[in-house]
């Protein structure tokens, strides 16, 4: 039976579905949660990776029947776990309450670190780099939903310009212009951040 | 003693990379299992709204259509009593003044 379903393409198991079949939706789980997985892992904490994929797929199946298979699945899939971690972090902001002068405190912490054990030089080829994952955490927290998003997706994972616009379904020339802004506000919070002597 | 554009360039790099080092850590083994019974629930609550009989669209798909329908007739007939039966709207009057029923009428208006 498993096999059966492996065999069987996205769009073919989609049909399914959309005629009642709701048990089929646990194969797109199966074939596409690592997947999605590593969308969602590095885009949200640590502790919040389980709620935002179970949305997406929720999302996903909510939606399904404005599924075109003009585009792969997969990157429709991509394109809801984008904008699942968005929602999170807009959801976030808005009711955030951490002052942000023991943010400042936070990173400015860490910084130092960085800079006097010279660890800022690379996160030594194995683990990453704790402290340096603090720093970029704090250093996101002074950017907006918006800005976080087209940062991580083009300049952390290297998506080209008109991958990240599919992906947020916003314009290229918006991706564009976010993006570089985003990076110019992280360089000034980190920039901020340094001492002067 | 290094600038501070270069200071921040050293610790961008470090960021980036300690991104890109992350590992990816697998979901829960009952996580799949809880999104099942979510989608479940709403495949169920689906097919029970659409099992229901669509009594009120049905009607609304009717009534508002022939309400429109009705006050356009009616307008219609006003304006043609009005101009095509020369003194209609002082017989109109009359009339609801011989009415018995019409007397409160007139006696709330004042006549």
């Amino acid at each position: 039976m498993e096999d059966a379903q492996n065999e069987r393409s996205d769009a073919e198991i989609i049909r399914d579905i959309l005629g009642g079949n709701v048990d089929a939706f646990e194969a797109l789980i199966n074939r596409h949660q690592g997947y999605v997985c590593a969308i969602v892992t590095k885009k949200v904490p640590t502790d919040r990776i389980e709620e935002v994929a179970h949305e997406t797929f929720v999302r996903t199946y909510r939606s399904l029947e404005t599924f075109r298979a003009k585009t792969p699945f997969k990157h429709w899939l991509a394109s809801i776990a984008v904008r699942c971690c968005y929602d999170f972090w807009r959801d976030h902001y808005r009711r955030r309450e951490t002052p942000v002068s023991s943010i400042r405190e936070d990173g400015w912490e860490g910084i130092q670190t960085l800079l006097v054990d010279g660890s800022a030089n690379a996160s030594n080829g194995h683990a990453p780099n704790r402290e340096a994952l603090r720093v970029l955490r704090w250093a996101m927290k002074g950017l907006s939903a918006e800005d976080r998003m087209v940062l991580t997706l083009v300049h952390l994972e290297e998506y080209t310009t008109a991958e990240a616009a599919a992906l947020l379904r916003w314009s290229v020339p918006k991706v564009k212009i976010r993006a570089y802004r985003a990076r110019k506000r992280l360089r000034k919070v980190l920039a901020d951040a340094i001492p002067d002597r | 003693m290094e600038g501070k554009k270069r200071k921040v360039d050293r610790i961008e790099k470090a960021l980036v990379q300690a991104y890109r080092a992350q590992t990816v850590p697998g979901l829960p083994p009952g996580w799949r299992d809880d999104v099942m019974r979510h989608v479940r629930r709403l495949g169920a609550e689906a097919q029970e709204k659409a099992a229901k009989p669509a009594t009120t669209p049905a009607l609304q798909k009717i009534l508002f259509p022939a309400a429109a329908a009705g006050g356009l007739v009616a307008a219609a007939l006003f304006v043609y009593m009005l101009t095509a039966l020369p003194g209609m709207e002082q017989d109109l009057f009359a009339l609801l003044r011989q009415d018995p029923s019409g007397l409160l009428v007139t006696a709330a208006l004042g006549l």
